[in-house]
């Protein structure tokens, strides 16, 4: 995904910048497109907002650690819009719902890249995905009673999802899920993760007719093992599977 | 210069004489169960033969093994002699008199000279000194009983200003010492430079000093400074102790310069660079991007790193026969999208000839399908954590040249050959050039996204692990890594 002209940079931060609130910075523009992007820059500061990013809108923070987004009210948190991205973030559902810190539902070219996710919520998702084209890069994601990556098809809805050098961890489940039944040839890319988890497996996958996920794996760092109706499409992965990881 | 100085300490007691004070006189006395340490100069002028354990002394002051020497062999004679260091097992006193004429005939080479600081340990050495023919080592000498007190309270202190470490340590009394002060400093890339300084004697003058050429460092390298402590009883000798000190060299000064469509010193990153006339290793200058597409060629002159702020909004694009983006000495260039459009014959990134030069965080990509995205020949380069893409012509094309030698890391990396392979080699000149590919992701449309053509004298050092690769590897390439777990597979 590069950002090609035209480009549009808003700012936002506590002071000097042109807002203080990310979704007003989304919703002060209307004419995004392919070729008219929208880029958010964001300065340190706790966001305390929900935020639905408009397609071809990607926020970024300017500092992974210093620029949080939290929220705690009943509503999905981040919500992700078609070709956008959000990079460079702390990302905390607080407080008791159960919703996810990020969802993706059926956008294609998300980007999800160096953020530490984690809802206070145990029975809460670190990214809930239906359908839809995802990369999660570099992403910390911490959970409890729920998994930290979810990721699902729909009925004509297909999902394909790239997850590579993250560490999914999570303490009274599965890491990493995938439901599958609607659609055929949904893909999964698995490179270079770390996954700790207290469930049964470090990778589950519920896989019925007519769906079908093609799955990729190598290089990975599992406590548990893939669920074994999984095929791997590579034959020598290379994945460690070992409970002290 | 960054000088090492000791300050005047209690240090009252240090040996005259020890055997490493006359290492020719005893070479006979040295063991094979024990070791033996060769210092300073006398290493200098040492070549020897030799096999079987051999240790290194690390920087914390702790010998480890290094391996059978050479670790990495470059030649003809340097093969040999890892293949018989490891092949006899034995001293060479107890070899039949073929294998002792064969270990000395390879031993021969010139290639096989040692300089620094080595010990040796159990091991099948024979040494020879220009004075000294021909001999093997005989007894070893047991470990002294009585091990006197090391020396405490060392400190090290940065003295900001002068460019200077001071150094400074209590010594025990009763103990018979031999002091030795090292100084290193490494850089994250680059290798290691030391100042070496040793001292025995009963008496010894203020200031005495070291000097590191600190002209090849950066700004955040670590200087150590070490000291550590010989037991001097009679020819038991042993070593006993190690202290260390790191302190982080200071902040250098720092330049930046930022250069933006808007509210920026510049609106032009070459502008920015040629504004620049006192770029060095302790002075140097961060050009920061702000995100817009930038038409120009840039050349990014010795220590001066090109940062963009996002690199997927802050472009290079060009269209014309010039290379994009040319690195020269330790610079770099880091989170930026760097594009080759239109048909034109050039490449977006050539370090030609470059020591220190850093690709980060960037994506690379030419239109023309016959123009590289990273063209090498000779150098030293790291190309870290970027995606590139490419088409008739490899991606990223490694050379040598006549006398040029070519050195190449590129660590996690996903690099994408749409019609040939992705990553090319052409080796054929200097023996000696290395690379090394780790966690990358390796795919192309040719059955072998990885192909080297290796001709003589020319050779390759190869190390590959985790990789990912869509097929193959081609050409006579042997990998060092005998485990590399690169998987391959026409799926990844």
């Amino acid at each position: 995904m590069i950002l090609e002209s035209p480009q549009h940079f808003i700012t936002v931060g506590k002071s000097n910048t042109e807002f203080a609130s990310i979704q007003n910075a989304i919703n002060s523009y209307n004419d995004q497109s392919t070729t008219n992007q929208y880029v958010i820059y964001v300065y340190p500061g706790t966001y305390e907002e929900n935020i639905t990013l408009k397609s071809y809108t990607h926020v970024v923070g300017v500092d992974k650690e210093t620029c949080t987004i939290k929220t705690s009210d009943a509503a999905g948190m981040i919500t992700m819009g078609a070709n956008s991205s959000i990079r460079n973030f702390t990302l905390n559902k607080q407080g008791a719902s159960a919703v996810p810190c990020v969802n993706i539902n059926n956008k294609t070219e998300v980007i999800i890249e160096h953020c530490d996710i984690y809802p206070d919520n145990a029975n809460a998702h670190g990214i809930y995905m239906v359908g839809g084209e995802a990369e999660i890069i570099n992403c910390n994601i911490t959970t409890a009673s729920e998994i930290a990556i979810e990721i699902k098809d729909a009925s004509g809805i297909i999902v394909h999802a790239e997850i590579r050098e993250c560490y999914l961890i999570t303490t009274a489940e599965d890491p990493l899920s995938f439901d599958i039944g609607y659609t055929p040839n949904n893909t999964a890319t698995i490179y270079q993760n770390t996954l700790r988890g207290s469930g049964t497996n470090a990778i589950s996958a519920l896989i019925s007719s007519p769906g079908t996920l093609l799955f990729k794996s190598a290089h990975n760092r599992m406590n548990k093992a893939i669920e074994g109706t999984i095929t791997d499409l590579i034959t020598t992965p290379y994945n460690v599977i070992n409970v002290d990881v | 210069m960054a000088k090492i100085r000791l300050k005047r300490g209690n240090l009252t007691t240090i040996a005259t004489s020890g055997w490493w004070g006359d290492v020719q006189n005893r070479m006979t006395s040295i063991g094979t169960a024990g070791w033996f340490s060769i210092l300073g100069t006398d290493a200098e002028q040492l070549s020897g033969r030799f096999g079987g354990d051999i240790l290194e002394l690390q920087h914390d002051l702790l010998y480890r093994k290094s391996g059978t020497y050479p670790r990495n062999p470059r030649t003809p004679a340097q093969y040999e002699t890892r293949r018989l260091s490891t092949s006899i097992n034995k001293m060479w006193t107890t070899l039949t008199g073929g294998q002792q004429a064969q270990w000395d005939t390879y031993g021969l080479y010139p290639e096989i000279a040692m300089g620094g600081f080595f010990a040796f340990h159990d091991n099948n050495t024979r040494l020879l000194f220009p004075e000294h023919p021909d001999f093997a080592f005989i007894a070893a000498p047991p470990i002294p009983p009585d091990l006197p007190d090391m020396p405490t309270g060392f400190t090290a202190k940065y003295l900001s200003g002068s460019d200077e470490w001071e150094f400074a340590w209590i010594t025990p009394n009763s103990a018979t010492l031999y002091v030795q002060l090292w100084a290193w400093q490494q850089a994250t890339y680059r290798s290691r430079e030391r100042g070496f300084y040793t001292h025995q004697g009963t008496t010894r003058s203020d200031n005495l000093s070291i000097a590191i050429d600190a002209s090849n460092f950066q700004s955040g390298t670590i200087m150590e400074g070490q000291i550590r402590a010989l037991n001097l009883d009679g020819e038991r000798s042993e070593w006993t102790t190690s202290k260390r000190a790191t302190n982080r060299i200071p902040t250098l000064p720092q330049h930046f310069i930022t250069v933006g469509k808007t509210n920026a010193e510049f609106t032009s990153i070459q502008s920015a660079i040629d504004s620049i006339t006192d770029a060095s290793a302790v002075n140097q200058y961060v050009i920061y991007v702000y995100p817009g597409i930038y038409a120009e060629n840039i050349n990014v002159l010795a220590y001066i790193h090109v940062v963009g702020i996002d690199k997927r909004a802050c472009i290079i694009k060009t269209s014309d026969g010039d290379t994009v983006v040319g690195l020269y000495a330790y610079s770099s260039i880091r989170n930026m999208t760097i594009i080759k459009e239109g048909t034109a014959y050039a490449t977006c990134v050539s370090p030609e000839l470059k020591e220190g030069a850093v690709v980060e965080n960037c994506i690379i990509y030419t239109e023309n399908p016959q123009a590289h995205c990273i063209y090498m020949v000779g150098g030293d380069m790291l190309i870290k954590n970027c995606d590139i893409e490419g088409g008739y012509t490899a991606p990223v094309e490694i050379n040598d040249e006549q006398d040029i030698i070519v050195h190449a890391k590129i660590h996690n990396c996903r690099i994408t050959g749409t019609v040939a392979s992705a990553l090319y080699y052409e080796i054929g000149f200097t023996p000696g050039n290395t690379t090394e590919i780790y966690n990358c992701t390796i795919i192309s449309v040719d059955p072998n996204p990885i192909e080297a053509q290796l001709n003589a004298p020319g050779t390759l050092l190869f190390k590959s692990a985790h990789n990912r690769l869509s097929g193959a590897i081609q050409g006579n390439i042997s990998d060092l890594i005998t485990i590399p777990y690169n998987v391959i597979d026409s799926d990844v």
